[in-house]
């Protein structure tokens, strides 16, 4: 394997709340129809927040995973389960293959829901890589298992580090993404730092007020060319570039240049050996708090120019599923290129001169998907970009 | 192309058996308040690596933490679960809970926008970022990398339950240059107990092997105890393997080897 293998994706799997599976969270993008409300499985005093909750039961998830009742596993874990079946049967991928795959997560929450749970005793530590290797146990297979924590891009870093194992030749496939539940810890924390919205998020307008919190999981499978080839596998798209850098500005504020966004997309371009105007979509990070929507649409113009390609935030969907957001985006552009559309921007009703126009036409417009650029950036100037290519 | 050796530069840390560095000497009384002791040990261990081998900005930040910054995470809780509902949870202490901020403040004060990544996975979190350095600098992604561990400790939050646990703060530098460097990192491999994975350190060609119960007894347990092994491997210039085969559902193994000699 050499540094240059290119990187196939040939399974994804997802939850959020726009469902369970790639069809319901499909369905949902065409018809426009968002998952927020207010919470009603999350037991949080703060119920006045609209967030985007998967609407299970930890006790239906384990019904749907087929595990014991009495098996109190963080939602992390269960909600990251479901993606990662998903993912394996969509890629067909053997027993034997998984064998020698690597499954690597992203998520900060971990099962701070658990804590939670048991607060103030503190039992069997539910951190973040705990999640993952529940995860790896209920798949099965997975020699290697690591989780990365960068906060709000953690899920997209895991795409990185998976697409690094690949080319080191150090495993045949990896399971890249992220999961993350809700929970009273973070919801509280978000709103201490006063960037939650009491209303559906709108983000690039000119009213935007704050964030609605989410959460969810997705993963991708990634393989290398020859892994595809050899088995006889389908390859979905390219992850052709790729680009981590930190804003190195604030603990919790982005630049106002936006420059970690801007360096993140430009080696991603850069890795993908494509000109800006070779890409056809961007999803955006656009999390609707004024600072993070200026932010990117200054770097977004600073790259592209003023012709900057189509531009959505698909978190008035699903809410900001933080760790997770970076894999459920991804998943969005590949569902948005395998069916020639691009997901709305929900909720934007006037234009902001800080920020770029979004898209807000209608799913049944037709458009070809060449290359699309998913954007994920976190708390710390964890800024992560990643392109794709149409097979 | 051929991978690149990498080798480690330089090591610091603060550890249980450590002096509390005098933090003055490179923090402001303002910047000391707004810091946990674990961010201020990351700044000193950070800023005395790089002024070591002479470096500015790293060519990539990565930090592991197995459990991160619990102190911060208490009082947040703490003050959530207030039964007063006295205590308005505070914005600070949620933001430096995340296990992202010390990679993060190190950015900031370095203003470095290269590569940055956290790794939180158990006892093979510093393991992780070291692998991602490791491959970096072998596929010529940068010359250099910082490579931080850290672990704290809470009065409510153990580090490892059943266990006196301890605090440490590792910080080193990777670099493809031999010169002036302390040893070369040789291989580092993780893997899911019970997966098959050839632990190629033969027991038999003389190199000493530092296992999990060994690094503890050293060196005191936490998660990250492996990094504050590897930075005394390195210090003593041998060869050696650091076997992490705890009791954890993944271990991990990094090779160094001495370039005395060389």
């Amino acid at each position: 394997m050499s540094s240059g293998t290119r990187i196939f994706v040939t399974g994804i799997g997802i939850c959020s709340a726009l469902g369970l599976g790639s069809e319901e969270n499909l369905r949902a993008l065409k018809e426009g129809r968002s998952g927020i409300a207010f919470p009603r499985l999350l037991k949080t005093a703060l119920t006045n927040l609209p967030a985007g909750e998967v609407k299970f039961t930890n006790d239906q998830l384990r019904q749907l995973l087929g595990i014991d009742a009495g098996c109190n596993l963080p939602r992390t874990s269960l909600l990251g389960a479901l993606a990662l079946r998903e993912a394996i049967s969509d890629a067909g991928l053997s027993a034997e293959i998984l064998a020698d795959s690597a499954l690597i997560s992203g998520t900060t929450v971990g099962g701070m829901d658990r804590t939670e749970a048991t607060f103030p005793r503190f039992e069997v530590p539910h951190d973040c890589g705990a999640t993952t290797e529940d995860m790896a146990d209920l798949a099965g297979g997975f020699k290697i298992a690591t989780t990365l924590s960068t906060a709000c891009s953690s899920a997209a870093n895991a795409m990185i580090t998976g697409a690094a194992l690949i080319r080191s030749g150090r495993c045949r496939a990896v399971a890249a993404g992220g999961s993350e539940c809700l929970s009273d810890y973070h919801l509280h924390g978000f709103n201490s730092l006063m960037i939650l919205s009491d209303e559906p998020c709108r983000p690039f307008d000119a009213h935007r007020k704050g964030l609605n919190l989410g959460e969810g999981a997705a993963f991708l499978i990634l393989e290398s060319e020859e892994s595809v080839r050899e088995r006889g596998g389908r390859a979905i798209a390219e992850l052709c570039g790729w680009g981590n850098a930190c804003d190195a500005y604030h603990q919790t504020a982005s630049s106002p240049e936006g420059q970690g966004a801007f360096l993140a997309m430009k080696s991603a371009l850069e890795m993908a050996a494509v000109p800006p105007s070779a890409v056809s979509y961007i999803n955006a990070h656009g999390t609707s708090t004024p600072n993070n929507d200026a932010s990117e649409s200054a770097a977004i113009r600073r790259l592209f120019g003023e012709n900057y390609p189509l531009v959505s935030s698909t978190k008035p969907f699903t809410g900001h599923t933080t760790s997770a957001s970076g894999s459920i985006e991804a998943v969005y552009c590949l569902l948005a290129m395998q069916h020639s559309f691009i997901p709305t921007n929900l909720n934007w009703e006037e234009a902001d001169s800080a920020c770029i126009t979004p898209f807000t036409g209608k799913s049944s417009e037709e458009h070809s998907l060449e290359y699309a650029l998913c954007n994920a950036f976190g708390f710390g100037g964890n800024d992560t970009s990643l392109i794709f290519k149409k097979i | 192309m051929t991978a690149k050796k990498v080798y480690i530069r330089a090591v610091c840390f603060v550890d249980a058996a450590s002096c509390e560095p005098d933090y003055k000497s490179i923090l402001s009384i303002m910047e000391a308040r707004r810091m946990t002791p674990m961010m201020k040990r990351a700044v000193w261990c950070t800023e005395k690596v790089l002024e070591e081998a002479g470096v500015k900005c790293p060519d990539a930040i990565l930090c592991g933490t197995g459990y991160g910054c619990l102190l911060s995470t208490e009082a947040f809780f703490t003050a959530l679960h207030d039964p007063d509902g006295g205590k308005a949870p505070s914005p600070t202490a949620f933001m430096q809970s995340t296990h992202n901020t010390i990679a993060s403040l190190l950015a900031i004060r370095l203003g470095c926008h290269s590569y940055n990544a956290t790794y939180s996975h158990s006892a093979i979190s510093f393991e992780s970022a070291l692998l991602d350095a490791f491959l970096r600098i072998q596929n010529g992604l940068g010359d250099n990398a910082l490579v931080c561990a850290f672990e704290e400790m809470s009065p409510m939050f153990r580090v490892l339950p059943g266990e006196d646990g301890s605090e440490t703060a590792v910080v080193m530098l990777l670099s493809s240059q031999a010169d002036g460097a302390l040893c070369e990192l040789e291989d580092v491999e993780i893997f899911r107990t019970g997966s098959v994975v050839n632990i190629d350190c033969d027991r038999n060609d003389g190199n000493k092997i530092i296992d999990w119960k060994a690094c503890c007894a050293e060196f005191g347990s936490n998660l990250s105890v492996c990094a504050r092994a590897v930075a005394q491997a390195a210090l003593d210039r041998s060869s050696c393997a650091i076997l992490n085969d705890g009791p954890f559902r993944s271990n991990s193994v990094i090779k160094l080897k001495s370039i005395c000699g060389n």
